[in-house]
């Protein structure tokens, strides 16, 4: 059982359930193998709905913080209700980003508001990759996607995400490294909207 | 075969969800989302919720677009030759290919973007503009406000596209946006000439048209400002045949259409 802090403590908004929502990262955290005591701030942001989809992974005093808006959560065909496999696939990518970010391995990375959406999304499909062989679905054509609208739609950026894929960055250094070498274009260099987003206007 | 099929006997296989406009305003979560200032609602590649946004617009393009295919399919079928010639309904038949064109584009689309059909439910009311009864309505509602309707969609997603740096949405958008343009000036030739010698059957017509577009306006998902997505291509209605006063007379209809939504999340969040 990970110790982990959930916020909301009950849901208002959305029909998600809480208790359900710790089981789900207690599976999680045992389909990856990962350690049973990991502390863990879990914050969902209820008012956000589909399509407004957006996270952070961060680590404070070693302790992994979560954020979501509920729509990364939210079944796209009934709005309000709990899609159970992409909370797991949503969780899995956060805990084990969360984890990357706790190894030395990844001492030196930015924190998740100040990556490039590139370096982000490259150290998504790595994680993504992780919960595959973990046994967690993911929709991989859909995670395509988002990293060519990050990185672009190049041979440079489709080399970069099939070594993401196959386990290939280990590092926070190897990810910047690869972003660094991919051409650039204006949609991996742009962050200007992109910092303007949901979870800062809350704040 | 039955003329002026309702709605309800659309042929949908298990895959398709059906969703009610009422379900989305009784939605707790829209009245909070209004207090909050989100910045732009405009599709733009690098927000990041642009992904499943695209997404879902692009599934419900798909959707549009086999309504679209009935709604041409039905105006071939549903009336006489005295009601709507030959001519008419040729150009109807010409659209239907056209619009399953579409669909399978759109399809691929879907697949490229990493959505899959059925993932988001499917809105009707398309459909349910192209059941009335009069075929200059029909083409009034339907391929002028609804065609012009894509040209804004199509437009917005050739614009995402671009910026995005996708080659294959530009492109595949860009191709649809020129078969739109037609279908609208269709829409407007027909209109003229089956209403040229009644001026108030071509105004009904027209303000039919005129409730069309402020319903597929609806809660500012159409208009000129950044908390409208989708955005009314102006260059591309002026090559459609649409007026100055035509497009103004839409915006002026999408701001409308906001502030009721407003409005109406004011009374129940």
């Amino acid at each position: 059982m990970a110790n982990l802090l959930l916020i909301p403590e009950e849901f208002t908004l959305v029909l998600f359930e809480a208790s359900r929502m710790r089981e789900l990262v207690d599976e999680v955290i045992l389909a990856i193998d990962a350690p049973s005591d990991l502390e863990i701030t879990l914050e969902i942001d209820e008012e956000l709905a589909q399509p407004m989809t957006a996270s952070y992974v961060d680590v404070d005093d070693g302790r992994i913080a979560l954020w979501y808006s509920g729509g990364n959560f939210e079944d796209t065909k009934k709005a309000r209700v709990l899609d159970e496999e992409r909370a797991r696939r949503e969780l899995g990518v956060g805990i084990l980003r969360g984890m990357d970010r706790l190894s030395p391995e990844f001492a030196g990375a930015p924190r998740d508001n100040e990556l490039s959406d590139a370096q982000r999304l490259l150290w998504e499909v790595s994680a993504d990759a992780r919960c595959v062989r973990a046994g967690i679905p993911t929709r991989e054509d859909r995670l395509r996607y988002v990293y060519r609208l990050a990185c672009g739609f190049s041979d440079t950026a489709d080399a970069a995400y099939e070594k993401a894929w196959s386990g290939g960055f280990t590092t926070w250094q190897s990810i910047a490294d690869a972003v660094a070498n991919m051409v650039p274009t204006a949609e991996t260099t742009s962050r200007g909207i992109r910092r303007d987003d949901l979870r800062k206007i809350r704040e | 075969m039955k003329r002026f099929l309702p709605v309800e006997e659309l042929a949908r296989d298990e895959r398709f969800i059906r969703s009610n406009i009422a379900d989305g305003f009784s939605d707790p979560r829209n009245g909070r989302i209004q207090q909050r200032t989100i910045s732009t609602a405009r599709l733009q590649p690098d927000r990041a919720s642009a992904p499943d946004r695209a997404r879902s617009l692009m599934h419900g393009i798909f959707v549009g677009e086999i309504q679209a295919l009935e709604a041409a399919g039905r105006t071939t079928f549903d009336f006489d030759d005295t009601d709507a010639p030959f001519a008419l309904k040729l150009d109807m038949a010409r659209q239907c290919w056209d619009e399953s064109r579409h669909v399978e584009i759109s399809v691929k689309l879907g697949e490229h973007m990493g959505t899959e059909i059925g993932e988001y439910t499917e809105a009707t009311f398309l459909y349910e503009a192209a059941c009335v009864t009069d075929p200059a309505m029909r083409l009034a509602g339907v391929n002028r406000a609804l065609e012009g309707l894509a040209i804004d969609v199509f437009n917005t997603m050739k614009d995402f596209g671009e910026a995005s740096g996708d080659p294959i949405l530009k492109f595949c958008e860009d191709w649809m946006l020129a078969d739109e343009v037609t279908h609208v000036k269709m829409g407007s030739d027909w209109l003229r000439r089956l209403t040229e010698r009644d001026p108030e059957r071509r105004e009904r017509a027209l303000e039919f048209q005129r409730a069309v577009d402020k319903l597929f306006s609806l809660g500012g998902f159409r208009g000129e400002t950044d908390e409208s997505p989708i955005q009314i291509a102006r260059r591309f209605r002026e090559l459609a045949g649409f007026d100055t006063k035509e497009i103004d007379e839409i915006a002026g209809l999408a701001a409308d259409a906001l502030d009721d939504a407003r409005a109406l999340l004011g009374q129940t969040g």
